[in-house]
């Protein structure tokens, strides 16, 4: 208690330590609000969309199924109010899908491409201050809390006057923790009035999202008193906790991802949309096109696709899209495989890493990772096929009258109505673990080492007294 | 420079030096001549290191004037500064260097032009030990150090000599040589004024000794009268009486 | 006196195990960033080489097919043959806008990881193709590659800083500064040697590895290129050298300086910049891409409902693709004027609406263009608050991937874009005219591209653009006003103080 309130006193009369924590602060602060005001634009603005799109798929008038199936339709990505904190990866994703005839899309508008070339520099958001700033004011605070008193000759002091080396220990673990708590404390704050005031809002999200971050404060705490306890100097000790920040926070992860990419490489989109032409329009589709034709024939006992009880163009039709489907399925999976595989590389690379580890449980927790991404994607491919489906069956089943009259087949609001309006809801974060759960690990992993080392680092201070 | 000047080297004359409301030297005066080993001593807090940095220019003077061999320090810095050389209680050398090669680089700053040989001959002159001429000074002794820093006194062909606690830490044998050699250096002209807390040294060597208290000077003995005194009850006397005023 | 300085001050360097440690660890960044910067050029040359073979592929396959096709009378749709004008048009054509790396490239990824340097073209409306990007690990685009121009701007200042926070100070604190001082020398002579010698130790490998890199791998850098970027280098380690001197000159321990320039570090090369970035975002607020969609797709259906008066106002616009001999029985007013119009193919008038979609989403596009030039012009004023902000403009440029050649990039695809609509859009009216589309009843429609070597092909034009010098000098000026400030502070190391001992 004695130590924890000398460490106060030490740290207000610190005066540039306090200016610098008060930026932060405020730095903090103004993040939080413009994310919180710019998310709640985007909100209204999304679900006026949302709605526009509904309506003007329901009322695009009277026309052929097919026609329909190239008018599509526009989906958004869902977000979770988390993105306030953690925006993740969502300005280089996109958030808005086309879902039309013939083709999978990629996800449009990353507002990184409108962005300014300073943008490269990051954006001041609060998971930004969290996972860069505040351990680097968390090393600043701590880094001579122990090597300084061995420099001045009042530890040894302390401990000749009976100071529990231990509890000195623990103290200042706990008093430096608790500083940079204060700093996550706006965080916790509202996540606590979303979790009361918001209806979209996660628990499960939330909870792992503060254990997480408060994990990560406490981590860089151990660290930076375990560096001091053993450096000899305070000068040596800030060195030290500096390179291990530049590390950790600036260098690791870009060589992790560089890494993860040569191991796993995706191809270009160039490679990617020419790969995808040439193997669905191919002979061999032409020709199974035929076959299909030939079966149906044979199957219904007919010669020509005119005596076909249904209009043979809504067959051929889903058997297209079937078939380039296929193709979809193999070469996208095959795409989300190296990324998946980088992912889990990254992940892995956590081990050096305590940044990394949290980044990827923050983004998950937010749902702004890559995997939550493909989520909706999937979820939009689903419901693609699932219009394609409805309207070509449609186009099979009822077109046959108005062609055997010479006449195009229209269908009306009866039957875009009967596609569902496209809702898409993440799953409970603790379902996705195997997203994070590498991060996770070796968050605990970094706790486990360090608690670790506190133990030696408390011998080290033993040793001093003798 | 006059007659005076040329024989009292370093020159101190009603001098006061103040830090906000507390008076760290107040009108102190004293002269060290030429060949003259003047021991300065006093309790911690006593203003001998702050008259030390106003002989230095290190410090300007509220009031009073300091000289060295005539010249200002605080008017002429760097003039007054080639006149005199400096050995703080810990002589701070470059560790990784070796004791010749700190001598050439702090003598070759000051303008001193000499051979490798004439400055091992110097080391050789203050007694530094053979085997450690070329070693890191990291490794050195305090005594060895100190050693280094007369030869860079020398080298300078310095007129004053300060010394600030220069036995604090050297064992009996050390303390002897260190004060053969600062006898030579007075024999050879050399004005030396040594800040101390070595009752015994003084008597043994200084020519003259000021008592210094509370800022200042409360007794000042000269010649035979050193010899002649129980340096240690006179100074015990003296640092009380003040206290207790 | 320097050279004595100096000399003494490389003996000791020398013999820091530490410092050896800074030079290797400069070293060997400096050729992973090399290395990843060259790696990126390399895979974007191998993306554009690859394109450029799958046109040329497109042309060589269609030029051999062209007698099969001539003979064959087996039923193809227009939309799969690539002997239709048509179908090259809207479905078929393999004709790539591209843009290549500079020589200069490897030196800042900048933004080409971001923004496409590669389209796909074919006659849609520019909406439909000028939002592709190249599809890659979204979290290796939020961390961005470890190149030159991010080990120059982020962890240059922290070598710099880690061999330069405690010249001077490790004397003073070891009395060292005393004797010296004593002995003749002025703490600034001093300070500015030992600064220059171990700035020296992580500039020059930097320099050479990476002048080195630039002679080797870049054909065709020019000499101006490679002065320009030693002289930003040398600028911005100037301003952290200058810096540090100023810093060092209050006199305080090592520990305290080490604090103060990292916290500058941080302000200059982290908060600074996002901070800037965020209040022009603010204060120049671009719009919602949500709204965009919105608002495309009530163009393209308002565009859809009044298909006639799109029609009219196309050959208002393109007299020269009306053909009056064959003028429609219909007059259609648009506008004010009254149009014959000819009788229209599917895909002219698919053209049409192209060009009325365009043409409606024009101003939400021009808004959005607003907000970017707005944003780019307050980003270039305001750089000159931090020398990072600074250094990043200018090795963005340099390399050929900032905004600014983007934007000229973007400039020359739309040209191409209108170039290639126009190639096919006359000839399609043309070849509607004589009736090659449907020469006969149940007839494939003829041949009516012979050649695709024929159609314009893309090549990208390297705008000079002037080297901002102004960087370097702004930076020069801020590193000239920082010493003359530490100058100052030092020379008061020299004299004689009133109120404490400085040294």
């Amino acid at each position: 208690m004695l130590t924890l309130k000398k460490e106060w006193l030490e740290s207000k009369r610190e005066g540039r330590m306090v200016w610098l924590s008060s930026i932060v602060l405020l730095l903090l602060g103004c993040a939080l609000l413009s994310s919180w005001h710019s998310y709640q634009q985007q909100q209204v603005q999304k679900q006026q969309v949302i709605k526009s799109e509904r309506e003007r798929w329901v009322n695009q008038g009277d026309k052929g199924p097919h026609s329909a199936a190239h008018y599509g339709i526009y989906i958004i990505k869902p977000d979770t109010p988390l993105l306030i904190v953690d925006p993740g990866l969502s300005d280089y994703q996109g958030s808005v899908l086309r879902l039309e005839a013939h083709k999978k899309n990629d996800t449009l508008f990353r507002s990184i491409q409108d962005a300014i070339q300073m943008q490269r520099f990051g954006d001041l958001n609060p998971a930004f201050i969290m996972q860069t700033l505040i351990p680097l004011l968390i090393i600043l605070l701590g880094f001579h809390s122990i090597s300084a008193e061995r420099e001045s000759g009042t530890l040894k002091q302390l401990l000749a006057n009976g100071l529990n080396p231990k509890r000195f220990y623990i103290a200042k673990v706990l008093a430096l923790t608790g500083s940079g708590l204060l700093f996550f404390a706006p965080v916790v704050l509202y996540l606590m009035y979303s979790l009361l005031f918001s209806d979209s809002f996660s628990a499960d999200r939330s909870t792992l999202f503060i254990v997480s971050y408060s994990a990560y404060i406490f981590i860089w705490s151990i660290l930076t008193l375990s560096v001091s306890s053993y450096a000899k100097t305070s000068r040596s000790a800030l060195i030290i906790l500096l390179v291990i920040w530049a590390l950790a926070c600036l260098l690791v992860p870009k060589f992790a991802i560089e890494d993860a990419a040569q191991r796993y490489p995706t191809q270009s989109s160039q490679v990617f949309q020419s790969k995808l032409e040439s193997e669905i329009y191919t002979p061999a589709r032409q020709q199974a096109i035929a076959q299909f034709k030939q079966d149906t024939l044979a199957e219904y006992g007919v010669d020509k696709v005119d005596e076909l009880p249904f209009l043979w163009s809504g067959a051929q039709l889903q058997f297209g899209e079937n078939y380039a489907n296929k193709v979809f399925d193999r070469l996208y999976s095959q795409r989300r495989k190296q990324l998946k595989a980088q992912s889990f590389h990254y992940q892995n690379s956590a081990i050096f890493s305590p940044f990394i580890a949290l980044q990827t449980i923050s983004m998950s927790a937010a749902a702004t990772d890559l995997a939550h991404h493909q989520l909706f994607t999937n979820a939009g491919e689903k419901h693609r096929r699932l219009i394609q489906n409805t309207l070509n069956g449609d186009l099979k089943d009822n077109g046959l009258q108005s062609s055997k009259q010479n006449q195009r087949y229209q269908a009306d609001h009866h039957l875009w109505e009967k596609i569902p309006d496209f809702h898409y809801q993440y799953p409970g974060i603790y379902q996705l673990s195997e997203h994070y759960g590498r991060a996770a690990l070796c968050l605990i992993l970094w706790l486990a080492a360090l608690v670790l080392l506190s133990h030696f680092a408390i011998r080290r201070i033993e040793r001093e007294g003798q | 420079m006059n007659n005076e000047d040329q024989t009292n080297v370093i020159s101190v004359t009603n001098l006061s030096k103040h830090f906000g409301s507390y008076q760290a030297v107040n009108d102190i005066s004293f002269t060290v001549k030429k060949g003259e080993i003047l021991a300065l001593l006093g309790p911690n807090g006593a203003g001998k290191t702050t008259t030390i940095n106003c002989i230095l220019g290190f410090l300007k003077p509220n009031a009073g004037k300091v000289s060295i061999a005539g010249i200002d320090p605080v008017k002429h810095v760097v003039k007054a500064r080639q006149q005199l050389a400096y050995i703080p209680e810990q002589v701070a050398l470059y560790p990784k260097l070796s004791g010749l090669e700190n001598l050439v680089y702090m003598s070759k700053v000051a303008g001193v032009n000499k051979t490798n040989a004439e400055f091992r001959q110097l080391l050789n002159q203050v007694d530094l030990p053979y085997f450690a001429t070329d070693k890191a000074v990291g490794n050195y002794s305090k005594g060895m150090r100190q050693k280094v820093g007369i030869a860079i006194a020398l080298a300078k062909s310095a007129k004053a000599l300060i010394l600030d606690e220069p036995t604090s830490g050297l064992d009996p044998s050390a303390s002897h040589e260190f004060s053969e050699l600062i006898q030579d250096l007075a024999k050879g002209g050399v004005a030396i004024l040594m800040a101390t807390h070595d009752l015994y040294r003084a008597q043994e060597d200084a020519h003259s000794i000021a008592i210094m208290n509370q800022g200042t000077l409360v007794h000042s003995l000269v010649g035979d009268d050193i010899k002649d005194v129980q340096l240690e009850s006179l100074y015990l006397d003296h640092v009380r009486a003040v206290s207790t005023c | 006196m320097n050279s004595l300085i100096l000399g003494c001050e490389i003996k000791n360097l020398r013999r820091e195990r530490l410092l050896w440690l800074l030079v290797v660890v400069t070293v060997c960044f400096s050729v992973l960033a090399n290395y990843n910067g060259y790696q990126w050029v390399s895979a974007q040359n191998a993306v554009i080489a690859s394109a450029q073979q799958e046109q040329q592929k497109a042309i060589v396959t269609a030029q051999q097919g062209l007698t099969e096709r001539k003979s064959s009378n087996k039923p193809i749709n227009w939309w799969d043959d690539p002997y239709d004008l048509r179908g090259q048009a809207f479905y078929l054509m393999v004709n790539y806008a591209t843009k290549p790396p500079l020589p200069s490239a490897a030196l800042a990824v900048g933004q080409s990881d971001v923004q496409p340097y590669f389209f796909r073209m074919l006659v849609t409306s520019k909406q439909d193709f000028i939002n592709q990007y190249e599809f890659v690990h979204p979290l290796a685009l939020l961390i961005g590659k470890f190149d030159l121009a991010f080990f120059i701007i982020y962890v240059l200042p922290l070598l710099l800083i880690s061999v330069c926070f405690n010249a001077l100070s490790q004397e003073k604190q070891s009395g060292q500064l005393r004797l010296l001082m004593l002995q003749g020398l002025s703490p600034r002579r001093l300070l500015f040697n030992q600064l220059v010698i171990r700035a020296s130790i992580i500039i020059l490998p930097l320099l050479l590895i990476s002048v080195s890199a630039l002679l080797l791998f870049s054909e065709g850098i020019g000499l101006l290129a490679i002065s320009f970027f030693i002289g930003v280098v040398l600028a911005y380690a100037l301003f952290w050298l200058a810096l540090s001197a100023l810093v060092i000159s209050y006199g305080k321990t090592s520990a305290y300086n080490a604090a103060v320039l990292v916290i500058t570090w941080l302000s200059f090369v982290i908060i600074i910049p996002t901070v800037l970035n965020s209040l022009i975002v603010t204060a120049n607020t671009a719009p919602s891409r949500i709204e965009y969609v919105d608002s495309l797709r009530e163009q393209t259906d308002e565009v859809d409902k009044s298909s006639s008066k799109v029609m009219a106002q196309y050959f208002q616009d393109h007299p020269e693709l009306a053909n009056k001999k064959r003028a429609d029985k219909a007059e259609v007013t648009a506008g004010n004027e009254t149009t014959n119009l000819p009788s229209t193919s599917y895909s002219t008038k698919k053209i049409a609406k192209i060009i009325a979609t365009e043409k409606a989403m024009q101003p939400f596009d021009d808004a959005f263009q607003a907000v970017l030039m707005a944003q780019q012009k307050q980003a270039e004023q305001f750089s000159y608050l931090s020398p990072a902000t600074i250094v990043q403009g200018a090795l963005f440029d340099l390399s050929g991937n900032g905004l600014k050649r983007h934007q000229d990039f973007i400039e020359q695809v739309l040209s191409h874009h209108k170039t290639l609509r126009y190639y096919y859009q006359q000839r399609i009216v043309s070849a509607h005219q004589q009736g090659d589309f449907s020469p006969c009843e149940g007839c494939n429609a003829r041949i009516t591209v012979f050649d695709l070597a024929q159609v314009p092909q893309f090549t990208y034009q390297n705008k000079k653009t002037a080297m901002a010098w102004g960087s370097i000098l702004m930076l020069l000026i801020f590193s000239e006003i920082l010493m003359v400030l530490a100058s100052l502070r030092l020379s008061m190391m020299n004299r004689s103080q009133t109120n404490a001992v400085l040294v």
